[in-house]
C-alpha cells in the first residue's frame, strides 16, 4: 500500500471514529483499534496507544463542545476520575508487561471479548428510571445538576445515588482503557446511569469529558513504554478530531435509541473479527 | 447557569449542588480547545512534511518504524526538533494531545481552588498527582 493511501485511509477510519465515538461517549478507539489491528495489521500495544490517541482526540473535541453546553458535570466526571486514573495506570503496566511475555493475542482476544460485552450495556441503555435520591457521599460532595433538554425543551434535575457501586465500576473502567487503549466510556456510562442514576445525555458528556484523563493516564504509560507511534497516530488524530466535531453537534438533536443503535452492529463485526485474529484465524 | 428564558424544571431527582459559574466552564473548554489546536496543528504540518519526504515508499516501513523509540532519550528528540525532522514534531504533537486533559485537571484545580471548594481541590489534586506518578514512576518503571 502507498504511503499517501494509508495515510487517507487512516484519516477515514479516524472520521468514523469520531463520529461514533463522540455519539455513543465510548470515545472512538472502539472502532480505531480494531480497524487498525484488522485492516492495517498494526500490532497489538501500538494500535491500543493510537486506539487512547483518538481517545483523547475525541474527548478533547467533544468535551469543549459539551463544556459549552452544560451538558458535562465537572463535579462528577472529576470525582469518578480518582477510580479511573489509578485503573488506566494499573491497565496500561498490565498491557506492558502481558507484550513482554509475548502474550499479544491473548490481549487481542480478550479485546474482542470486551468489545461485545460493551454491546448488551449499549443496548438497554436509556431504559425508563425511576429518579434517585442522591446518597450521603453524593450529597456531601454535591454530585447534583441540571441540564437543559432541547428536544424535551425542559431543565432536568439529576442527583448520583449509589456512589460505592459507581466507584468500582469506574476503576474498572480505567482498568479497561489502559489495558486495551480505549475510552471505556461502556463502563463509565454504566457507573452514572446505571448506579449514579444520571440522564443518559449527561453521562454520555461527561463520560466523553472523563475519558480523556484516562485516555492520558494510560497513554503516558504506553508512551514512555516506547508503544505510542506518533506516524500511525496523527492521520487517525485529524481524521477523529473531524469525525468527533460533526458528531457532538447532532447529539443534542438525536434521539437516544438511534445514539444506541448507531454503535451496536459495527462494533459487533469488528469484535469477532479481532477475535479471529488473536486465534489465528484471521 | 441555566437559561432564564427557557422552561422551568420539570424532573426529577433532588436539589442541584451548588452550580461552578459559566466563566469556569468557558475556560475549560477554551483549555481543551487551544491544547487540540496546538496539538492539530503539529501533527498536521508534521505528517504533511513527513509524507512529503518520504513518497514513494510502503505503509509497511510506518508501521514497522517508530520513531518514538529514538526520540525517548531527550537529547535526541531535541535535536531532531532542531533539525527539523517532522517525526520529531509529530511526536511534540503527540504530547501535546496528552497534556491537554493534563492541563484540563490543573485548570479544574484552579477553579475549585478559586471557589473555596476544598473537598473537590484536594480530590482534583490527587487526580494531578496520579497523573503525574503515572508519567514519571509508573511508565519508567515498566518499560
Amino acid at each position: 500500500m502507498d504511503l499517501v493511501e494509508f495515510a487517507l485511509l487512516l484519516i477515514l477510519t479516524g472520521v468514523l471514529a469520531g463520529i461514533v465515538g463522540s455519539l455513543t461517549g465510548l470515545g472512538g478507539a472502539v472502532v480505531a483499534l480494531p480497524v487498525l489491528v484488522v485492516a492495517f495489521a498494526v500490532p497489538f500495544p501500538e494500535a491500543a496507544g493510537a486506539g487512547l490517541l483518538t481517545v483523547l482526540a475525541t474527548s478533547s473535541t467533544t468535551g469543549a463542545a459539551y463544556l459549552r453546553d452544560r451538558l458535562s458535570d465537572l463535579r462528577i466526571g472529576m470525582f469518578l476520575e480518582i477510580a479511573t486514573v489509578p485503573g488506566a495506570l494499573i491497565g496500561a503496566s498490565a498491557t506492558v508487561f502481558l507484550v513482554h511475555a509475548q502474550l499479544s493475542d491473548a490481549l487481542l482476544i480478550a479485546l474482542g471479548a470486551v468489545l461485545l460485552s460493551l454491546i448488551p450495556g449499549v443496548i438497554v441503555r436509556g431504559r425508563n428510571r425511576p429518579p434517585t435520591l442522591p446518597d450521603r457521599i453524593s450529597r456531601r460532595w454535591g454530585l447534583t445538576g441540571a441540564y437543559y433538554d432541547e428536544r424535551r425543551q425542559e431543565e432536568v434535575r439529576y442527583a448520583g445515588a449509589r456512589t460505592r457501586p459507581a466507584l468500582g465500576v469506574a476503576f474498572v473502567a480505567g482498568i479497561v482503557s489502559g489495558m486495551f487503549g480505549i475510552g471505556g466510556g461502556v463502563f463509565k456510562v454504566l457507573a452514572m446511569e446505571h448506579y449514579l442514576g444520571l440522564p443518559m445525555k449527561v453521562s454520555t458528556a461527561t463520560s466523553n469529558f472523563m475519558i480523556g484523563v484516562t485516555g492520558a493516564a494510560g497513554a503516558s504509560v504506553l508512551l514512555v513504554a516506547g508503544y505510542v507511534n506518533p506516524i500511525i497516530g496523527a492521520p487517525l488524530v485529524l481524521g477523529t478530531v473531524a469525525g468527533a466535531l460533526g458528531g457532538s453537534r447532532v447529539l443534542p438533536k438525536l434521539r437516544n435509541r438511534t445514539v444506541r443503535w448507531l454503535f451496536v452492529p459495527v462494533i459487533a463485526v469488528l469484535a469477532v473479527e479481532v477475535i479471529l485474529r488473536g486465534l489465528g484465524l484471521a | 447557569m441555566t437559561d432564564p428564558s427557557r422552561p422551568a424544571a420539570s424532573s426529577t431527582a433532588g436539589p442541584a449542588a451548588p452550580e461552578l459559574p459559566d466563566s469556569t466552564y468557558a475556560r475549560m473548554a477554551l483549555v481543551l480547545r487551544l491544547g487540540l489546536t496546538i496539538a492539530i496543528v503539529l501533527l498536521a504540518g508534521a505528517l504533511v512534511a513527513r509524507v512529503a519526504q518520504s513518497a514513494g515508499s510502503s505503509a509497511g516501513t510506518w508501521i514497522a518504524t517508530n520513531p518514538l523509540v529514538r526520540q525517548l532519550n531527550l537529547q535526541l528528540f531535541a535535536h531532531d526538533l532542531l533539525s527539523r525532522d517532522p517525526t520529531a514534531y509529530l511526536t511534540l504533537g503527540v504530547c501535546a494531545l496528552i497534556a491537554t486533559p493534563v492541563v484540563r485537571v490543573i485548570a479544574g484545580l484552579a477553579a475549585f481552588a478559586h471557589h473555596h471548594d476544598r473537598r473537590m481541590a484536594a480530590l482534583t489534586t490527587v487526580v494531578l498527582a496520579l497523573l503525574l506518578f503515572g508519567l514519571l514512576v509508573v511508565g519508567p518503571l515498566v518499560r
